[in-house]
């Protein structure tokens, strides 16, 4: 069984919609006996807990939800968790998604350049589209699922054994299926979801091995 | 195309917008379309980065025509 570890922070709306979204993920996963999910959840991810937690078992994939930016991950506390040129090198020889705003460009970057086997991410902000009356349910937001089942593919791809460039081009065509279906639309929101998907698929990337496999 | 025709365009695609949904942009947190209108009238970082998601989709179809 593959060893996962993922952080599943909710301190505000964004956060929260990505966890929750996750833990679909996690549900679905789990049912097969696949993999087991470490989570390090709202205000335990910050910076002391998640390294203690990922030195504390052999993780085979490391999936982070947070928010980002260039050089770094940010916890629960508004404060980094991984920062580059300050711990990149937690990461060495592990496969990382970070379903984070903007981090592949600068972390993502370096961690590769310091021994992390591939690093899946962004290269600038990652958006979504919800509604806020399911706040309180946001695995119900129809308008947020398809920026989360485009991204959920990845994880669970490498999970299914696929390498991290699978991954990827699954997660593309899940993309350009949403697109389409979304462009064929006539509501007020298509538009906005259609743009906003083509700029996530454009930002998106993975860095280093591409041939890894968990 | 001038500065200000892109900032028109994008207003009227975000003036399309329900009112009551919100776009999530990274740390910057998530907001409504008269929020987001305010912004891209301002110009300023969350302004140009939802200007850039409407004006790279506007841009797609335009190199569609030209293919």
């Amino acid at each position: 069984m593959k060893k996962i570890i993922i952080s599943l922070p909710n301190h505000d709306d964004t956060t929260r919609y990505l966890s929750e979204q996750s833990k679909l993920l996690i549900r679905k996963i789990e049912e097969t006996g696949r993999a087991k999910f470490t989570p390090v959840e709202g205000d335990e991810f910050v910076k002391t807990i998640f390294e203690s937690r990922l030195k504390s078992t052999n993780f085979d994939f490391i999936f982070l939800n947070s928010h980002g930016l260039f050089d770094s991950i940010i916890g629960n506390d508004g404060n980094f968790v991984v920062k580059a040129g300050q711990n990149e090198a937690i990461f060495k020889e592990k496969i990382v998604y970070a379903r984070s705003c903007a981090c592949a460009s600068k972390l993502g970057k370096l961690a590769v350049e310091k021994g992390c086997t591939a690093f899946i991410g962004y290269n600038n902000f990652y958006m979504f589209l919800f509604d806020p009356n399911y706040m309180a349910k946001p695995e119900k937001d129809e308008l947020a699922r398809p920026f989360f089942e485009t991204t959920n593919l990845i994880p669970e791809s490498i999970i299914k054994g696929s390498s991290v460039g699978e991954a990827l081009e699954k997660s593309r065509n899940k993309y350009e299926k949403e697109i389409a279906r979304f462009e064929t639309q006539n509501t007020p929101e298509a538009p906005t979801i259609v743009a906003l998907l083509k700029y996530n698929l454009k930002i998106q990337t993975a860095l280093g091995n591409t041939n890894a496999k968990i | 195309m001038v500065e200000s025709d892109e900032i028109n365009l994008v207003i009227a695609r975000l003036q399309v917008l329900p009112a009551h949904l919100k776009v999530s942009i990274g740390a910057y947190g998530a907001f409504d379309k008269n929020q987001l209108i305010a912004h891209v009238k301002q110009n300023d970082e969350i302004g140009k980065a939802i200007s850039d998601v409407y004006m790279s989709y506007l841009r797609s179809f335009k190199e569609l025509a030209d293919q």
